[in-house]
């Protein structure tokens, strides 16, 4: 391993001369890397090889796997054709494997000191690549140990945020009205009135979406199946958001004869405040919301319709994910990416499914579907 | 009218309640809802104090801090961080940056008075620690 590496070599002849171990955890890398240090091992005069061919799937140089010398009968590409005269005079490959049996790797050595590589040889470097390959699995393993614990410290700062917000107004509202209320003007008072009810709903509302995280962390959530009218349902919650936002202007079109759908109506109801909310918030300025309730065979569906900014189209998955925030959300817009995901968990669980789609010209569409009460044999389609 | 106190707070209601704790005391406040807006208008008007978030939605709060230190006359401004976000990180990287102090929400309207009174007096009293600074 001493041996002094000279600077006009290729580094990669210079890894063969030296006989060093090749190891490389990143999988897709190693495969490149491992199917051009084949391809020069194809210009050796000697060796032994006991990797199988589909560890190298982009190599198209034939090959044998029996040991002896392999000639190139294929052009290669470029970056893949043998170095000729390199002065590789035998060599020793073997496989890297994880423990569930996926290729990973390969450890290539070159030019035995003493005569060629030996089936002995093949054995001692098997068993080192057992040991390698346990040692990068533990590698791996403590690097996504520490990620867990870097995503739950972020987690929990993210969540103490979300929580300590609203209690700021609430505990500062309720002392500033009790210490000095009758100095403040009737308006004043009143705004922190509202202010402080308004705050109280967030929280429980947040409460209720931390609890749906809770839930599907542990398992899936528990949903009660119960005939639900939805078009009375989305006309209820309306007109209650409705209060919410007075900036938003909500309209509702429901068509006629739905029939119901089965879900836990506590939960649908968490949706549709969630999906209402998100759109007053990005979107309330922009113009009016509708909300829509249609039969699609065998579904019901909501659709809350906006001409806000809409999404960006790489982003309508991951809209729904844990955390994420739009990156065009307005100033005022509060929150932490967690009602969309309390959304799909909510929906998913009853059965149904949610998504998010770019409107023309504007705006976004973001909407849910439940299964029709005695269509259960529908295709979810 | 010059402002004593730059408010930087994008919750609209977590903002209205510092403007109750402050202004019934003489403070006059101007308010910036993201770090863009506080640099327009910083650049306008160096105050006296700054009420900082840290959670803002176009940069994290701390950089507000840094660039007022880097301005002249930057180091005389009492920066006080007021967030939510109470990771020990957070602070660290708060104080780091340049705040004199991290006040963690929620606090009570009184206290954060006090606690904005105190350190404006200090600054006032102390301005060696404002030279030793430098």
């Amino acid at each position: 391993m001493t041996a002094p590496i000279s600077s006009e070599l290729d580094p990669r002849v210079a890894f063969l001369e030296l006989a060093r171990i090749i190891t490389l955890d990143d999988p897709d890398e190693a495969l490149v890397h491992a199917g051009r240090l084949a391809a020069q091992l194809t210009a050796a005069e000697h060796g032994r090889a006991v990797f199988d061919e589909d560890l190298f799937p982009d190599l198209t140089a034939p090959r044998r796997l029996d040991g002896t010398a392999l000639e190139t009968e294929a052009p290669l590409p470029p970056e893949l054709r043998p170095v000729g005269g390199m002065g590789v005079q035998s060599w020793l490959a073997v496989p890297l494997y994880e423990a569930d049996g996926r290729r990973i790797g390969l450890i290539a050595v070159a030019n035995r000191l003493d005569g060629d590589f030996t089936e002995r040889d093949e054995e001692v470097l098997s068993a080192f690549a057992v040991a390698v390959a346990a040692a990068l699995g533990r590698a791996r393993a403590v690097a996504s140990l520490q990620d867990a614990h870097l995503q739950r410290q972020a987690f929990f700062g993210v969540i103490s945020h979300e929580l300590r917000t609203p209690i700021t107004t609430i505990y500062g509202g309720s002392r500033v009205l009790r210490q000095s209320g009758s100095r403040l003007t009737h308006d004043a008072r009143q705004q922190l009135l509202d202010d402080v009810a308004e705050e109280a709903e967030r929280l429980y509302r947040l409460v209720e979406d931390l609890l749906v995280l809770s839930r599907t962390e542990r398992d899936a959530p528990v949903v009660a199946a119960e005939p639900i009218l939805l078009q009375h349902l989305v006309s209820r919650v309306v007109t209650a958001e409705q209060q919410h936002w007075p900036r938003a202007r909500l309209r509702v079109t429901t068509s006629p004869g739905l029939p119901p759908v089965m879900g836990d109506s506590t939960l649908v109801e968490q949706v549709l405040r969630n999906l209402l909310s998100n759109a007053a918030k990005y979107a309330g300025a922009a113009g009016p919301i509708e909300v829509v309730a249609a039969g699609n065979e065998g579904w019901v569906e909501v659709r809350v319709l906006d001409q806000g900014p809409g999404v960006e189209p790489d982003a309508l998955e991951r809209v729904f994910e844990l955390f994420y925030r739009g990156s065009e959300a307005p100033a005022h817009a509060q929150g932490a990416g967690i009602g969309l995901y309390a959304c799909r968990q909510l929906v998913e669980a009853m059965g149904g499914s949610v998504w998010a789609l770019p409107r023309t010209p504007v705006g976004a569409e973001f909407g849910f579907r439940l299964r029709a009460h005695g269509a259960e044999d529908e295709p979810a389609g | 009218m010059t402002a004593d106190v730059l408010l930087v707070e994008d919750d609209e209601r977590n903002g209205t309640l510092i403007q109750l704790a402050l202004e019934p005391a003489g403070y006059v406040l101007s308010w910036a809802r993201t770090v863009a807006e506080a640099r327009r208008l910083l650049a306008e008007h160096l105050p006296k104090a700054i009420l900082l978030d840290l959670r803002l939605p176009d940069e994290p709060g701390h950089v507000v801090a840094r660039e007022v230190r880097a301005m002249p006359g930057g180091d005389r401004v009492l920066i006080l961080a007021v967030s939510a976000s109470v990771l020990e990180a957070n602070r660290r990287q708060a104080l780091e940056s340049g705040c004199d102090d991290f006040i963690e929400k929620p606090i009570s309207p009184r206290e954060l008075l006090a606690r904005v009174r105190a350190g404006m007096e200090e600054r006032v009293e102390a301005p060696g620690r404002v030279e030793e600074r430098a």
